[in-house]
């Protein structure tokens, strides 16, 4: 149904931002995050408008542009990361050394760029959301203008950013050429007719994969995210561990989502994603274990994350991945914000040794950790437990069992990485100083929310699963 | 309601043991004696509610949850009440009322008496999910909680090297019992399908289990027995876990937990009657093991070990009557030994109490004067277990004797004539030695000899009551058919073991044996201790191998030590040496190691360079499309 | 007439170009050239295949990817200047603080 409402809330979004920028002119240094609070409120008045939206299967731009079911549980999941990150980052910024304004902006352009990647079906679309989120992630990275680190981390990003995008372009070429569209449903109505498989046709698959690969991280294209991570500040970090990779493996799941049956030698493609599976579950979690710094620990292990999302898109069950996203963006950005807590003016404590003791020290932020760490690792009665266990015992049921051993394997191996900090805060005597300034109410308030959701979809998914069932019911298969 | 017999108690020691440092001591006290009382006062409600019940609708069952559905494996959370469970829950939680009391005045100076009560009730707890349980497998959880009741409380005092050493042995010989019997367990299970006791008749009255099957299921289980209920060869924990404070003796080692292995072979008695043999090797470990641990009370100068191998001894009776198909008369003689027993102990703590913790009665004598309350209902207690008429023990040894000479087992009667006799005279020794002849006080015991508190007595005044009445729920046959009300309350459950056809005249001829012996064994120890003091160092004199035989318990404990316990721990300690160090720790060790310096060596390839990362994701792209190509 | 297919061959040689030229390069600035020019080098391809499938649309496409490499451009230089303020230097082997 044709309908200017789907266009609202990306209008509200990025209404919200050039506000702010427009504000940031005028607004003194010491209340930047008044801007925050603006910024906070556009995003309220686009969840609303979002919400409003659900179940009315709103198009416009001829179809391009779709506020499926789908994509509206994905667009309030992204707010929800990005209010998240707005809170995080409203000390933080004064804190340490990255006072601007902008933050707030970008990354409402950067969630703009989320939601047009998940609201669309044709691939040129989603070029452009994914352009605009890496753009801004770009410029997010190198925030803190004085650190080295963030500008290394931004030009890293930046350069490798483009060339995989280049090849991204290329594939869409690819694409274009073997099937005359950009329009996924015709792309994959087109495969699955064609006489012979088209060379093609495979290689742009393959070079769309590999821009995609880039953006979630997976092994070999994953060479970026720690360096990245380490780099950017913080709060960007948390967006970058969720937002990026959920909007790329929701792309995934609708370039997929009828591939495997419809295209005759799929299975071409499907060893090529098992293997890359694989892969990445194995590397991110081997590599992880040598880390000292909290943030490359978190870049591995989002990493790995990405194997286990990937084993959901093998095993076909896409409810299971799109839970497996709501779930790791409460523990991820959970996990940041214990991490962001851990600071004071001018100092952020990363290191391993510095959480020596903490978690007597500080408990709430201790504790709250550790059940982040745990809902990562896998255990019950966290959200990161559910998570895993439908996606793998769905990848069960499709016969995917070697892949599922190595992803449990893999993930014993995580364990190892995520405990060690818990037994460093909870198990070892503090070297040095560590002091912090813990006046800071939005960080709690982050932490505390993302504890009630890894709790609440550990224990009770009920509710939100059939929502996700309901979203994923309503995208069309043939 | 009758569910909640066991809940109580349940629930208190839960409260008590997440809470109990931070409540105060009088609370505690009023919970835990407060949740048996319940317990007990539902006990009742329930068996007179049995009462009307008619037989064919027996046992009830009320299912609280079903707990594992694995395959074909069921095992509910189902407890029932029928005859049998209900006259348990009636011994458990009534001794047990009187115990917690009695504790109250007992523990009342200890500082760890927030724990004593945790573990009191908890064991309650357990033993009634024994007693009550519907199938095997919620027996076997009771069984193996009462056991570890039986370790804490043993240890109780654990900074005492002995008496964590009791724990411990008491846990280890009847966890050995227990293999056996999990073995058992397990044959049921693959012969009958379910562990549930309506199953298991069913099985076997629809001829489900074999003759030979059944000898060895039964065997496997009462290994199983005597472990727990310390039979020859297991026996060896229970004198020493005299070690733990003594209501504990009381309720634990003598009236319940002991008890558990005759009420287990109680309740699987069609398998016992269905294989002859077993029946038989019951009946003759019974009688054995009822004349070995006399001998050995007959030197021992600690009253608590005395009553310990009393009670080894009187089990042995049970499962006398057991062996030779009368369940009902071994059931019964559980019943009347849980009230004087427990009485003799309760009593000779507060003997103890009274000189300030001294237990060798050669520092006793005379403290008849000294302790009004407790030296009467001492006696009753004796007098109740030596077996003389009117009181209790009588009439439930007797039906034992009477039935194993009926089914023509005279070499097992013959034992247990003799096992009177020894059980008289040493009780009487003990009575004689204590309560009468001359003071050997010691001094500073004797300055604050005083009587227990009102709340050690009434519980000894209560208990000698029953001693002396609860035998006439089992009146003898000769007294008419219908006189013993007890084994008629039990046929739903216990089929009624072949007919006793004795003559009138054997049957009284059997009484007046009874009896005779018994008051030959207290003449004797008069005798002994009273009349010529010196005739027991006499006889020692003039039998010094044979005294020191049994003194020592016939070196039972030093054998299991060099034939068992020795070589089993040096044996371990090889083993740990050479393989779990090596082996085993190496393996995950080198695992360990081998998977982190993966790690590391993926971690080189992170160089930091732009370039190469590029360089990867070129290979990667290259790599994937070159795969398609092919 | 030029065959569609030279322009697809030139623009995939372009392409292999660009890569080796972004390997090739020490200085930050000339190995963005050279991801540019693989950017134009896929704008070639879909031109080139546009026309051969003979949809405008391919076409249109481009002046979309354009953009988007322009303000790819704008924020990338940018950063370039960025880190050549903090660290003094473009050369991209001097980027290495963080690594492993």
């Amino acid at each position: 149904m044709d309908g200017l409402a789907s266009l609202y809330p990306l209008l509200a979004v990025v209404a919200g931002a050039l506000v702010v920028l427009l504000l940031e002119v005028f607004i003194k240094k010491e209340k930047r995050d008044y801007l925050g609070y603006v910024s906070l409120a556009f995003l309220a008045a686009a969840a609303y408008l979002t919400v409003s939206s659900w179940n009315r299967e709103l198009t416009y731009f001829q179809g391009t542009l779709s506020l499926d079911n789908l994509a509206i549980f994905l667009t309030l999941l992204f707010s929800l990361a990005v209010a998240l990150v707005i809170l995080l980052s409203l000390k933080y910024i004064g804190q340490q050394d990255a006072n601007h304004g902008e933050i707030f902006a970008l990354l409402l352009l950067a969630l703009s760029g989320l939601m047009i990647m998940t609201s669309s079906s044709d691939l040129l679309v989603i070029y452009l959301g994914l352009e605009v989120l890496s753009i801004s992630s770009y410029a997010l990275a190198g925030l803190k203008r004085r650190d080295e680190k963030s500008g290394e981390a931004a030009l890293k990003y930046f350069l490798l950013g483009s060339f995989a995008s280049a090849f991204l372009v290329l594939g869409l070429a690819f694409l274009f050429g073997a099937a005359r569209s950009t329009f996924l449903p015709e792309i994959i109505v087109h495969f699955g007719t064609a006489a012979a498989p088209s060379i093609m046709g495979f290689f742009g698959i393959a070079l769309i994969l590999v821009g995609f690969g880039f953006k979630v991280a997976v092994v070999p294209f994953h060479m970026w995210t720690p360096d990245v991570y380490e780099g950017a500040p913080t709060p960007v970090t948390a967006f970058f561990s969720v937002g990026p990779k959920a909007a790329g493996f929701v792309v995934l799941l609708r370039v997929f989502m009828n591939f495997w049956d419809t295209v005759p030698s799929s299975s071409v493609i499907f060893w090529a994603l098992w293997a890359i599976s694989a892969l990445t579950m194995v590397v991110g979690n081997l590599v992880a274990l040598r880390q000292t710094n909290i943030k490359r620990i978190l870049a591995y292990s989002s990493i790995a994350h990405a194997g286990y999302l990937l084993v959901a898109i093998l095993a076909r069950d896409y409810s299971s991945l799109v839970f497996y996203l709501a779930a790791y963006l409460f523990m991820n950005i959970g996990a940041f914000a214990a991490v962001i807590g851990l600071s004071k003016t001018g100092t952020e404590y990363l290191e391993l040794d510095d959480f020596a003791g903490i978690g007597f020290r500080y408990p709430w932020i201790g504790g709250t950790l550790t059940i982040f760490l745990l809902s990562l690792a896998g255990f019950p009665p966290t959200a990161g437990f559910l998570a895993k266990f439908y996606v793998f015992s769905a990848a069960v049921r499709a016969g995917l069992v070697p892949l599922v051993v190595i992803g449990v394997l893999a993930n014993l191996v995580s364990v190892f990485y995520y405990l060690r900090i818990v037994v460093y805060m909870y198990m070892r005597e503090p070297g040095r100083e560590v002091d912090i300034e813990i006046e800071n109410p939005a960080l709690f308030l982050v932490l505390f929310l993302c504890l009630y959701g890894v709790l609440q979809l550990g224990i009770f998914p009920g509710n939100i699963l059939i929502v996700i069932k309901q979203a994923i019911a309503s995208l069309p298969v043939f | 309601m009758f569910w909640l017999i066991p809940l109580l108690p349940g629930a208190s020691a839960f409260i008590l043991a997440v809470f109990g440092k931070w409540l105060p001591k009088k609370y505690v006290s009023w919970q835990a004696c407060l949740s048996v009382f319940a317990s007990f006062g539902i006990s009742l409600v329930s068996f007179f509610g049995l009462l009307k019940v008619p037989p064919g609708s027996l046992p009830v069952i009320k299912t609280l949850f079903h707990w594992i559905q694995s395959g074909s494996f069921n095992a509910d959370l189902s407890l029932q009440l029928d005859p049998l469970s209900s006259i348990m829950t009636l011994v458990v939680t009534g001794v047990g009322l009187l115990i917690h009391v009695y504790s109250v005045g007992y523990m009342a100076h200890d500082k760890g008496y927030q724990r004593y009560f945790t573990y009191l009730n908890l064991f309650t707890f357990a033993m009634l999910i024994l007693v009550m349980g519907a199938n095997l497998v919620l027996m076997f959880v009771g069984w193996e909680g009462v056991g570890l009741c039986s370790y804490l409380l043993i240890g109780f005092w654990f900074e005492k090297h002995s008496a964590a050493n009791a724990g411990k042995k008491a846990f280890i010989v009847n966890r050995i019992g227990d293999a056996a019997f999990i073995l058992g367990i397990f044959f049921i299970f693959l012969i009958v399908g379910s562990g549930d006791f309506r199953a298991i008749t069913g099985a076997i009255e629809g001829g489900a289990i074999t003759q030979g099957m059944a000898t060895l299921i039964a065997l496997l289980l009462f290994a199983g027995a005597t472990g727990k209920s310390a039979q020859i060869p297991l026996y060896v924990w229970l004198p020493d876990a005299m070690e733990g404070p003594t209501p504990v003796s009381a309720l634990i080692h003598a009236a319940t937990m002991v008890t558990a292995g005759v009420y287990m072979v109680s309740r699987m008695n069609l398998l016992f009657t269905l294989s002859g043999v077993a029946g038989q090797v019951v009946g003759i470990v019974g009688a054995l093991t009822a004349i070995f641990a006399a001998t050995m009370a007959l030197t021992q100068n600690d009253i608590k070990r005395v009553l310990a191998y009393s009670t080894i001894s009187q089990i042995g009776y049970m499962f006398i009557g057991c062996g030779v198909g009368a369940y009902a008369a071994g059931m019964f003689h559980l019943f009347t030994h849980a009230f004087f027993k427990s009485l003799l102990f309760l009593a000779a703590g507060s003997v103890m109490h009274a000189l300030s913790g001294e237990l060798d009665m050669r520092k006793m004598g005379g403290l008849r004067k000294y302790l009004p309350l407790t030296y009467p209902t001492f006696l009753i207690g004796a007098i109740a277990i030596a077996g003389v008429p009117f009181l209790s023990g009588f009439f439930s040894k007797d039906a034992i004797l009477t039935h194993a000479f009926a089914q023509g087992q005279y070499f097992i009667w013959a034992l247990g004539l003799m096992g009177a006799v020894l059980t008289a005279f040493y009780m009487f020794r003990l009575v004689f030695l204590t309560f009468f002849g001359p003071e050997r006080i010691e001094s500073h015991a004797k300055e604050h000899l005083h009587e227990s508190p009102r709340v050690m007595t009434v519980p000894l005044v209560i208990l000698a009551f029953f001693s002396i009445i609860a035998g006439y729920v089992g009146l003898p046959v000769v007294l008419g058919e219908k006189a013993n009300l007890f084994s008629r309350f039990l046929d739903p459950v216990i089929h009624p073991g072949p007919e006793v056809h004795l003559g009138i005249s054997t049957e009284w001829l059997l009484i007046l044996v009874s009896v005779a012996v018994a008051l030959c064994g207290i003449y004797i120890a008069y005798v002994f201790y009273l009349k010529s003091p010196r005739t027991p160092h006499r006889i020692v004199a003039r039998f010094p191998a044979l005294y020191k035989l049994l003194y020592n318990k016939y070196y039972v404990d030093e054998v299991y030590n060099a034939a068992f316990v020795k070589p089993l721990v040096n044996g371990s300690q090889v083993v740990y040496d050479n393989f779990d160090l090596k082996v085993i720790d190496g393996t995950i060790d080198g695992t360990a190691a081998a998977t982190s310096f993966a790690g590391k060596v993926l971690g080189l390839f992170q160089s930091g360079l732009v370039k190469d990362y590029t360089l990867v994701l070129l290979l990667g792209v290259v790599i994937f499309l070159g795969y398609l190509l092919f | 007439m030029i065959p569609v297919g030279y322009f697809f061959s030139l623009s995939i040689v372009l392409f292999v170009l660009g890569i080796i030229g972004f390997f090739v390069k020490r200085d930050l600035i000339t190995m963005f050239m050279a991801v540019e020019v693989m950017l134009n080098a896929a704008n070639l391809a879909f031109i080139a295949l546009a026309k051969a499938a003979g949809s405008p649309a391919g076409q249109v496409i481009v002046f979309f990817v354009i953009t988007v490499a322009a303000a790819e451009a704008a924020v990338g230089l940018a950063i370039i200047l960025l880190v050549f303020r903090q660290k003094k230097s473009i050369k991209a082997e001097d980027m290495r603080l963080m690594k492993g």
